[in-house]
């Protein structure tokens, strides 16, 4: 017990190290490279000089756009990292992310209609909440109606409200002005943080870092949703309001990564998988090394993204090809259940 | 004291899954539920533990009147039928699992928590597996392992759902003798039910049998576990045998009496 308690703490160091020195190299990073010295010394001298200042331009490139997009990027995967273990979690299934259940695509559906009404503000993520919470609340209906429990029912269930809501982003698309509203709409669906900015991040981060937080704040409780309903009221706690409280945190969480960097797909799948190897399925651990290797992935995807071309290649796509053999291995190697 | 008055239940728009049932079981005593496959047991014993409610009826418990919901429930230590739980924990997480009544939505296991594992652990002989992976046990061990989890719990009444319905002979053997030790030794209530009407015999203080026609038998185990009435509830022909040990002690056991075949 001790020796795995020592490896739980090392892990997590070692997470959270990487994690720095990638957020260094990834600002540093960029079709205006900055080298990484000047790339500390502006974070550690932001005010710097008027325009003579020979810093004057990488600080602005630095302070006003790669910051927020890393800051996004890292509460983003942060989010979705603690998201994605507490789902699998609470519905005690390996198979099972906001993805699959519907809630990326519900909250899609909703932020790309706040988008064609009113433009990105405060509506995307209200509405992106509104529809997420609206699929997810199908699904398990659905899923509860036919058979309570099945891992199978609840998984098509899913893919049918998926479905549904892919065809409504259609007509969001369909609908939207094809000179300037449907490029963008498109383009942000792919997912993308190209339009990253201090006003997006003060927009998500109030919505992202409080629920997860929270979330793992409770992750012991995890730990005792994941026996199912029956076996938590055997032992003599409520389900109910602990179960609400995840759904309704983690689809928060959720229609805010989708409001301000589109549908990425993937990430809420795969990254508990990875943080399961590394530290156990102990929820009071997986949680928080599940976050960090979550805010590692988004940054590390979007870093990628942003450099191999001149222009941005969507996260989306990125995530994809990654994370489909990554899944088609992991699915291979536990036989569709708990990877060990 | 725990007793039931008039216990009935059934799904909404469904038809009832038992009816009256009325009982009363003193402190530190054995019941057994016995009945055929689909005579409602499972769903009786989870309406006892408060995993539901009766539909009617009354519940009272040391003296307490109509105990319902979460409230019940942690009158009891509950252990589940054996099913494989999804979720890999280690042997030693699952039992403390049984600690979760007492810990807030944001506290972690104290002191006085790993204590009682501890104990429990030792209890039920699993302390050897404490960081044994879940699934990776043999239906003997899970059960045992469930029993400390149930026992986590610190309630002085133990409900098993068929705890031995999983089980091989020995195991089975393992199984019933620790819910006798649980009550003889030390104190504990204990509910169970089993398909196996030896174990009742074997064990139990009190039977309540459950029978075709949603109606019910409740008494001391040997009036209610007897040839006649095992053919009502099972449809079956059944003698009950005693064996007598070389030290002059009985035990007691049901055979079913199967029709004889001779290869032609």
């Amino acid at each position: 017990m001790q020796k795995t308690r020592e490896n739980y703490t090392l892990i997590l160091l070692l997470l959270g190290v990487v994690l720095f020195l990638l957020s260094l190299i990834s600002l540093s990073l960029g079709r205006y490279p900055i080298p990484l010295k000047d790339t500390v010394y502006i974070l550690l001298h932001p005010a710097g000089g008027g325009p003579g200042d020979e810093l004057f331009m990488p600080r602005r490139v630095l302070l006003n756009i790669r910051l927020p997009r890393l800051i996004l990027a890292l509460s983003g995967g942060f989010g979705l990292g603690v998201s994605g273990a507490v789902f699998q979690g609470v519905f005690r299934n390996p198979l099972v992310s906001p993805g699959v259940v519907g809630v990326t695509s519900g909250a899609g559906f909703g932020a790309a209609l706040a988008i064609l009404i009113f433009g990105w503000g405060m509506t995307t993520q209200a509405f992106g909440f509104l529809f997420g919470i609206l699929a997810l609340a199908s699904t398990w209906m659905i899923a509860r109606k036919s058979d309570a429990g099945s891992v199978l029912v609840f998984v098509l269930a899913g893919v049918v409200i998926n479905m549904f809501f892919q065809a409504m982003i259609t007509l969001v698309k369909f609908l939207a002005d094809s000179e300037e509203k449907l490029p963008s709409i498109v383009y942000w669906l792919m997912g993308s943080l190209s339009t990253a900015s201090w006003k997006k991040a003060a927009l998500t981060l109030p919505v992202i870092l409080p629920s997860s937080i929270f979330l793992l704040s409770i992750r012991n409780r995890i730990n005792i949703l994941s026996l199912g309903e029956e076996n938590v009221r055997g032992l003599g706690v409520d389900p109910r309001k602990p179960m609400a409280a995840v759904l309704i945190l983690t689809t928060l969480t959720i229609s805010a990564v989708v409001s301000v960097a589109g549908i990425v797909g993937w990430i809420g799948l795969i990254v508990p998988h990875i943080s399961r190897m590394l530290v156990g399925p102990d929820h009071n651990r997986l949680l928080p090394a599940s976050a960090l290797t979550g805010a590692l992935f988004f940054l590390l995807i979007d870093t990628i993204g942003r450099t191999i071309s001149p222009q941005d290649i969507p996260l989306g796509i990125l995530t994809a090809v990654v994370g489909a053999p990554v899944f088609v291995i992991l699915l291979i190697r536990s036989r569709g259940r708990w990877a060990l | 004291m725990i007793s039931i008055k008039n216990g009935s239940f059934s799904y909404p728009g469904g038809p009832p899954v038992f009816r009256d049932i009325s009982f009363s079981l003193e402190e530190g005593r054995i019941l057994s539920i016995i009945g055929y496959n689909g005579s409602g047991k499972t769903t009786l014993i989870k309406c006892l533990s408060g995993i539901q409610d009766f539909s009617s009826g009354e519940v009272s418990i040391r003296g307490q009147n109509s105990v319902r919901g979460i409230e019940r429930t942690r009158s009891f230590g509950y252990v589940p039928q054996l099913t494989a739980n999804p979720v890999p924990y280690t042997v030693e997480q699952m039992v403390l699992l049984g600690r979760s009544r007492f810990l807030g939505p944001f506290s972690k296991p104290g002191r006085k928590d790993w204590q009682v594992i501890r104990d429990v652990m030792e209890l039920t002989g699993t302390t050897p597996l404490a960081a044994r992976s879940f699934h990776t046990l043999s239906g003997g061990e899970r059960q045992m392992v469930l029993i400390a989890q149930a026992l986590a719990t610190e309630a002085r009444a133990l409900i098993f759902d068929e705890p031995t319905s999983a089980l091989d002979l020995i195991n089975q053997h393992h199984t019933v003798d620790l819910l006798r030790r649980l009550s003889h030794e030390q104190g504990y209530t204990v509910i169970f039910s089993s398909h196996d009407p030896s174990h009742a015999l074997h064990i139990s203080d009190c039977c309540l049998m459950l029978k075709k026609g949603l109606t019910h038998i409740f008494g001391p185990s040997e009036e209610v576990i007897t040839e006649s009435c095992l053919g009502e509830a099972f449809g079956i022909e059944a003698r009950i045998y005693t064996h007598i040990n070389d030290d002059g002690e009985a035990s007691k056991g049901v055979l079913p009496i199967l029709k004889p075949y001779r290869r032609e």
